[in-house]
């Protein structure tokens, strides 16, 4: 208490005191703060790329300026439209999807009584996150191949699944929820067991049955956690899984609508012209629109629920 | 009431292991995959019952025993090292952050929050940790581009203190006289267990799974991870087929690694996490808050 | 605990000094050169260091000199090669222009300009290269890299399943036509009805060879195409031999004889076809015999003649980075790699007696025991990707006697684009060829494979093509073109 009283003295007295009263604190921070000056921020100075013609010879100081050239791809275009539709209605879907799914599995272990299953389902549940997106790809394959697919002999179905793109959207939520669904209940999982499970058993004495339970205690329970990381989602939300979108598609043309996003446009545009200011710019967009949309996001957060924004 | 209760386990169970199945029966697929003889696999695809075993994926894994075991050896010691720097950068830095006390703390919390958002890009991270720290081919081009200590980790770290460690623990151990490193090693870890072990967790599968570090700054093949010498495999087959005819005749005298041979180290690449996750488990026992108090 | 964080600080700064690259240099004086080279089989780290101490004695008597080997896989070449030249890294380089255009590297001012060493340099060099080769290098007049030395374009040839074609006791070698090679897979087709008749050769791509289809990449653009033989550019589309193509191909994946998935392939078809599992596929053949490449295999006749589009000559060049701190050097021993048999020998093929031997004709063989599976020293495996096998000595499993007098022969008869030497610039373009890039793939492969059918999507493909203006960058293109033949 007294403590409290004096920093808020302090605080009023001037800065440089307080500043170094603390000084244990900031040198705790020291090795961290070098780390991301080194390799966060000396680097962000190159974001410049995005405005000039790199040349290789002239480095990056002294490539030529060319101002928002390297943008143009990105708007007007019909692909600009179509590539920047896809990363976002992909990322609503993935989000939305994503946790709810992962916070069911999350309850639903928390509520079984069996505690070794629940241990060996978490751990299974966990392998799709563990194998690389280009082995997913052959798995993938290995169910939607036109002749020998899993689907297609099971069901007796002939659809030429790599050919058709309407279904795509849907196969690749499915893909993106198998893979990430297990690793992402493990943040929502540890959450849940810390609720007070004092709070449970008033809410037994009440008579709640196990819904009513999961409503009114758990859920509020994994406010916080679920608004901070659909908050960082949404901030990636310009963002998307390359492996996902191109791999798993075997690059496939006829998926092209419905599978390019942003970075799977940039990196094929890399690969062709190798024009790394085209690709800063790609990047330095993303992160722009990706930063306007988290503060529009935190400031709404800000607004109904002060306690649980970003900043 | 015992029997609605058993009725929903038994619904939860089900479910479950729906779901461990959805999980459990492409990775057999995997297994299969690489047991099966390669002229099967090219004709009758992928199979969870081949006609044909073979073991010789994994003979040709035991034949480069050498490199697959110095890709295993490489893999558990950047795991290792990396997941220790990291954590102790996590939380060197997060402790503080989460101390209500700390002038300008919202201004370094925006400091680290802002580098999650914007990033300068391949080219000049390349140049400033080849050129100006020449860590290429290095042990430290797999440690530290990227990996050492992330934002969002350190996020969590700082909410689940701010959220769980009561200020009045702080200002007992302060006025016992603690310097604050004491109080963060002698109060503040030991009631960290469930945050530091999910951490532990994740910060260790994303050195395990790394191999983007590896492709941009190592070119000595001793410095390969298991997911490197995946990787490699797969690229090269990848830009066989787009480019194979600037290789002509020769590109049938490589043996590429076949389906199966690159189904087999992707299974050796998933084999040691299940069987650490089980022990690191037993540390869920209190939970984690993510988020909540402001800041 | 802060003493023990101190001593793990001190011993991890101290490993880190232990775990740098130590500097190469047998000699202080002696300028140390990085050579990049892409790999396509294993190399042990042993291997390659005994050749690089084999290489730098070598160097350092002759020449002066000593060389870093660099062997990268070439998958990750591309990349890790264009990151490390953004440094002072590389030296020599291996430059994929397969990849992208030779141009492109040239833009990003990557490659250094080496007209005038190349015309200073002595005539062993320069009697080296055929013209086409130059050319092949140069852009906008000036030089920027030796092309690899390699036979220009290739011929498209089926590949068969030996046993199969053995049953039905057909000639393979008699097939010259796709008419002709039609009849014998459908005969295949109701003979083996549960194989794969025809399978694409590289994952998706139908075919290797262009030969069948069109002259491509007219101006090393990515966008003008025109008919073999012709100089009227067209959409890839619109050729007659893609048509032509396309209708086969339609057909036999409407009758059941292409591999359904077929787009989305991962495996390569000669494989396929090996195995058993396909019974043809359309590949390219040159101067060495496919069929001794693939076990129990067969190939066809020549389906199409031997020629070479703009892009197929040189689509391997050596050069030096733009960065590099020592061109003069780096100019010695680039063209030491192509006139010094002795040093490109000890590169490619490693050290005699132990990577390989050479056999009393004089030919290069594996050592005894050892085969492509086991050989330490990948470059004797696999040789394409270094700049002069001409000056090799002759494999034992070559298909010819003489490699320079093969290559010249099959040089002599190749059919070259009638446009070849035409580069039209398009680095004021990129977001049309991005667009380009973009539409081709994703027709491309469907309409080869026969998945659909030109007639149907045609109509589509040409209002996509007008509307990124293709048309009219391609008049203008047609405009150059025709400008730089009247000036021949």
């Amino acid at each position: 208490m007294e403590a409290v009283a004096k920093a808020k003295k302090d605080k009023k007295h001037g800065g440089w005191k307080n500043v170094f009263r603390h000084w244990e604190l900031y040198a705790m921070m020291l090795p961290g703060m070098i780390y991301l000056i080194i390799n966060n921020y000396i680097p962000m100075a190159g974001l410049v790329v995005a405005f000039k013609k790199y040349n290789y010879q002239d480095g990056i100081w002294g490539s030529a300026w060319t101002g928002l050239s390297n943008f143009k791809f990105l708007f007007g275009t019909r692909d600009a439209w179509l590539i920047i539709r896809n990363t976002i209605c992909y990322n609503l879907v993935f989000i939305i999807t994503g946790t709810v799914f992962a916070i069911a599995v999350a309850i639903i272990l928390n509520e079984i009584h069996a505690k070794v299953s629940k241990k060996v389902y978490q751990v299974f549940i966990l392998i799709p996150y563990l194998i690389s997106m280009v082995v997913v790809s052959y798995i993938v394959y290995a169910f939607l191949s036109a002749d020998a697919g899993f689907i297609n002999k099971t069901f007796g179905t002939h659809i030429n699944w790599y050919m058709t793109a309407k279904y795509w959207p849907f196969i690749f939520v499915i893909v993106n929820l198998w893979k990430n669904f297990g690793y992402n209940s493990i943040i929502y999982y540890a959450t849940v067991i810390g609720i007070d499970s004092s709070l449970y058993e008033a809410a037994v004495v009440d008579g709640a049955s196990r819904w009513q339970r999961i409503w009114h205690v758990t859920l509020p329970g994994l406010r916080p956690t679920i608004i901070t990381l659909t908050l960082l989602a949404i901030g990636r939300i310009f963002y998307s899984d390359f492996g996902l979108f191109y791999q798993v598609t075997q690059n496939s043309g006829l998926l092209y609508d419905v599978s390019t996003t942003i970075d799977v446009y940039v990196y094929k545009g890399l690969m062709l012209l190798n024009d790394v200011g085209r690709s800063a710019a790609a990047g330095f967009f993303q992160s722009i629109c990706g930063f306007i949309v988290v503060l529009a996001a935190n400031l709404v957060v800000n607004k109904i629920d002060k306690d649980n924004a970003l900043f | 009431m015992v029997e609605h209760d058993r009725l929903q386990q038994t619904l939860m169970h089900f479910f479950m292991i729906l779901l461990v199945l959805c999980c459990v029966l492409p990775f057999l697929l995997m297994v299969m995959a690489s047991f099966t003889d390669e002229q099967t696999l090219i004709r009758n695809g992928y199979s969870f019952f081949p006609e044909k075993f073979s073991l010789e994926t994994y003979q040709y894994i035991m034949r480069s025993a050498s490199t697959i075991f110095r890709g295993y050896f490489m893999t558990i010691l950047v795991t290792v090292i990396g997941t220790f720097c990291n954590i102790t950068m996590t939380v060197l830095f997060a402790y503080p952050l989460s101390r209500k006390d700390l002038p300008y703390r919202n201004v370094l919390s925006f400091i680290l929050f802002f580098t999650m958002l914007f990033n300068g890009g391949l080219v000049p991270t390349y140049m400033m940790y080849a050129n100006t720290f020449h860590i290429k081919n290095t042990i430290w081009a797999l440690l530290i581009p990227n990996l050492m200590m992330n934002a969002f980790y350190v996020i969590m770290m700082r909410s689940f203190f701010t959220a769980s460690i009561p200020d009045s623990l702080i200002e007992a151990a302060k006025l016992d006289g603690a310097s604050e490193m004491k109080i963060l090693t002698k109060v503040i870890l030991p009631l960290s267990k469930p945050m530091l072990v999910t951490l532990v967790l994740m910060v260790g599968l994303t050195y395990w799974n790394d191999w983007m570090n590896g492709m941009y700054y190592v070119t000595d093949n001793n410095l390969n991870t298991i997911q490197m010498i995946l990787n490699n495999m797969i690229q090269n087959v990848e830009f066989l087929s787009r480019s194979a005819s600037v290789l002509g005749a020769d590109a049938a005298n490589i043996k590429l690694p076949t389906v199966g041979i690159r189904m087999g180290i992707a299974v050796i690449a998933v084999i040691p996490i299940m069987v650490i996750y089980p022990f690191l488990q037993k540390y869920f026992v209190k939970g984690i808050v993510v988020g909540g108090v402001k800041g | 605990m802060k003493k023990r964080v101190l001593a793990a600080a001190l011993t991890a700064a101290m490993a880190a000094g232990s775990l740098a690259p130590a500097t190469v240099s047998a000699a202080d004086d002696m300028v140390t050169l990085s050579l990049w080279i892409p790999t396509l089989a294993t190399y042990q780290d042993d291997a390659v260091a005994e050749v690089e101490t084999a290489a730098n004695e070598y160097l350092a008597d002759k020449y002066g000199l000593q060389v870093e080997l660099e062997y990268v896989e070439i998958g990750n070449f591309d990349q890790a090669s264009n990151l490390a030249m953004t440094t002072d890294e590389v030296d020599v380089t291996c430059v994929l222009a397969q990849t992208r255009m030779l141009r492109t590297f040239v833009d990003n001012g990557q490659l250094l300009d080496i007209t005038d060493y190349f015309e200073n340099a002595s005539d062993e060099l320069k009697t080296i290269f055929t013209e086409e080769e130059i050319k092949s290098s140069t852009v906008d007049g000036r030089m920027y890299g030796l092309a690899r030395k390699y036979q220009y374009g290739a011929d498209a040839r089926g590949l068969l399943n030996k046993e199969m074609a053995d049953e039905m006791g057909i000639d393979a070698k008699s097939i010259t036509s796709l008419d002709q090679l039609e009849e014998v897979l459908y005969e295949a087709h109701e003979k083996f009805p549960d194989v794969y008749t025809v399978v694409p050769q590289s994952s998706s791509d139908m075919t290797w060879g262009w030969t069948l289809i069109a002259d491509k990449q007219i101006g090393l653009t990515n966008y003008a195409y025109a008919d073999w033989g012709s100089t009227e550019l067209k959409s890839l589309f619109e050729t007659e031999g893609f048509k032509e193509f396309c209708s086969y191909t339609n057909k036999w994946y409407n009758d059941g004889l292409v591999m359904p998935d077929a787009l989305s392939n991962t495996m390569e078809g000669s494989t396929m076809v090996s195995a058993g599992s396909g019974f043809c596929a359309i590949c390219h053949g040159d101067i060495e015999a496919l069929d001794a490449l693939y076990p129990n295999t067969v190939e066809t006749g020549v389906l199409s003649p031997g020629r070479a589009a703009s892009s197929d000559i040189g689509n391997l060049q050596y050069g030096i980075s733009a960065n590099s701190a020592h061109p003069d050097e780096a100019f010695t021993l680039l063209s030491a790699l192509y006139t010094d048999s002795e040093l490109a020998t000890l590169l490619a093929y490693g050290i005699e007696g132990e990577h390989y031997v050479i056999n009393e004709d004089g030919r290069a063989d594996y050592p005894e025991g050892m085969t492509a599976e086991n050989e330490p020293y990948g470059g004797f495996s696999a040789t394409a990707p270094y700049p002069n096998y001409l000056i090799l000595p002759t494999k034992e499993s070559a298909n010819y006697e003489n490699a320079k007098e093969s290559v010249d022969e099959w040089d002599a008869n190749v059919e070259t684009s009638p446009a070849f030497g035409f580069q039209y610039d398009t680095s004021d373009k990129t977001d049309f060829v991005t667009a380009y890039a973009n539409l081709e793939e994703k027709y491309e492969n469907a309409l080869l494979t026969g998945s659909i059918a030109l007639d149907d999507v045609l109509p589509q493909i040409q209002s996509e093509l007008e509307s990124i203006g293709f048309y009219d960058v391609l008049e203008d293109t047609q405009a150059a073109l025709d400008e730089y033949l009247a000036s021949k």
